[in-house]
């Protein structure tokens, strides 16, 4: 809500045109004032959306059920695909554990040659 | 005239004069929770809007969901309402004949409705147009949710409990253009609402 920008245009507005606006006297002021100041104020015009619709149908309409649930079942699948692809699934564990244990000899291996390294350069 | 936007964080507004009236705790917070808990009974689902108005309103900009309960709401929140509608009859003088029945609607976080006005499209309708918009908190958001009424410069704050009225129409009975607002986006937690609105004549259903 940008007010501190419609602040200032309002008190421009009063300076320039007095602090009534009389539109039955002068009713052209108006328009003036729009041609002035219409490109530097955010968000001008009619209302942008309907007003609010009336009462919520009183009996469950099936085909509207099965719209939202439908909604609502997409909701769930693309949130357990993000949880998926963020968990730590027991599945996930078996693999890293699997990947661990190849790494593991090499491992050891390379750690046998720097301590062996080691002795040799003192 | 003052356009700085004045918002109201837990004050009392009762001005005749006052297009928008506000009042804290109309309704305490444990009768809040208790009609809350008629969400229960019913689902949910994508809020409407109305049809055709006079001037130019594009797209419906309207992302809550309302409350539909299929037979009502229940024996002990159809006592409350009821109970509701004399106290504003007591305050506010509205005639509880013209009222449209209650809806409950949500916003839960990102959900707004874009700046509207409550009238315009009832011109021929039995019961005339809204004249009174009539908006209680049940569930305040964490973050975000105000009702911003720009041509006003006024932002009120959802506080649970809270009673909004405002007129829609000039004296006339034109639409007064200058309450367009809008629900503003909801950041963190959810906003609940009961709404309705003020027919200016006894509301028949068509």
């Amino acid at each position: 809500m940008p007010a501190n920008k419609d602040d200032k245009v309002v008190k421009e507005i009063i300076k320039r045109y007095g602090h009534t606006l009389d539109l039955k006297r002068s009713p052209y002021v108006i328009v003036e004032i729009i041609r002035q100041y219409s490109g530097r104020v955010a968000g001008l015009g009619a209302a942008d959306c309907q007003p609010p619709g009336g009462p919520p149908p009183k009996k469950f309409d099936l085909g509207e059920i099965i719209r939202e649930l439908n909604v609502r079942l997409t909701d769930v699948a693309r949130l357990s695909s993000l949880l998926d692809a963020t968990m730590n699934t027991p599945a996930k564990r078996a693999t890293a554990k699997r990947a661990t244990a190849k790494r593991a000899p090499a491992k050891r291996a390379n750690a046998k040659q720097a301590v062996a390294r080691k002795a040799a350069s003192r | 005239m003052d356009a700085k936007a004045v918002r109201l964080r837990g004050t009392t507004l009762l001005d005749p004069a006052s297009p928008v009236t506000v009042i804290d705790a109309f309704v305490p917070v444990t009768e809040c929770a208790r009609i809350l808990a008629e969400a229960e009974l019913g689902i949910w689902i994508g809020s409407d809007v109305e049809g055709e108005v006079d001037w130019g309103a594009g797209g419906s900009g309207r992302t809550s969901q309302s409350l539909v309960l299929g037979g009502g709401f229940g024996p002990w929140a159809t006592r409350w309402l009821r109970r509701i509608e004399q106290k504003l009859h007591d305050r506010l003088h509205v005639d509880p004949q013209c009222l449209e029945p209650w809806q409950m609607t949500r916003y839960r976080r990102g959900e707004a409705y874009d700046y509207h006005l409550d009238c315009g499209a009832w011109k021929r309708h039995p019961s005339g147009e809204r004249a009174r918009s009539i908006m209680l908190v049940l569930e305040q958001p964490a973050c975000g949710g105000a009702t911003h009424f720009r041509a006003q410069a006024l932002t009120i704050r959802p506080r649970v409990g809270r009673l909004v009225v405002w007129r829609n129409l000039l004296p006339g009975g034109a639409c007064n253009h200058a309450m367009i607002h809008s629900g503003r986006p909801v950041w963190r937690g959810r906003k609940t609402i009961l709404i309705t609105w003020e027919r200016q004549r006894r509301y028949v259903e068509c």
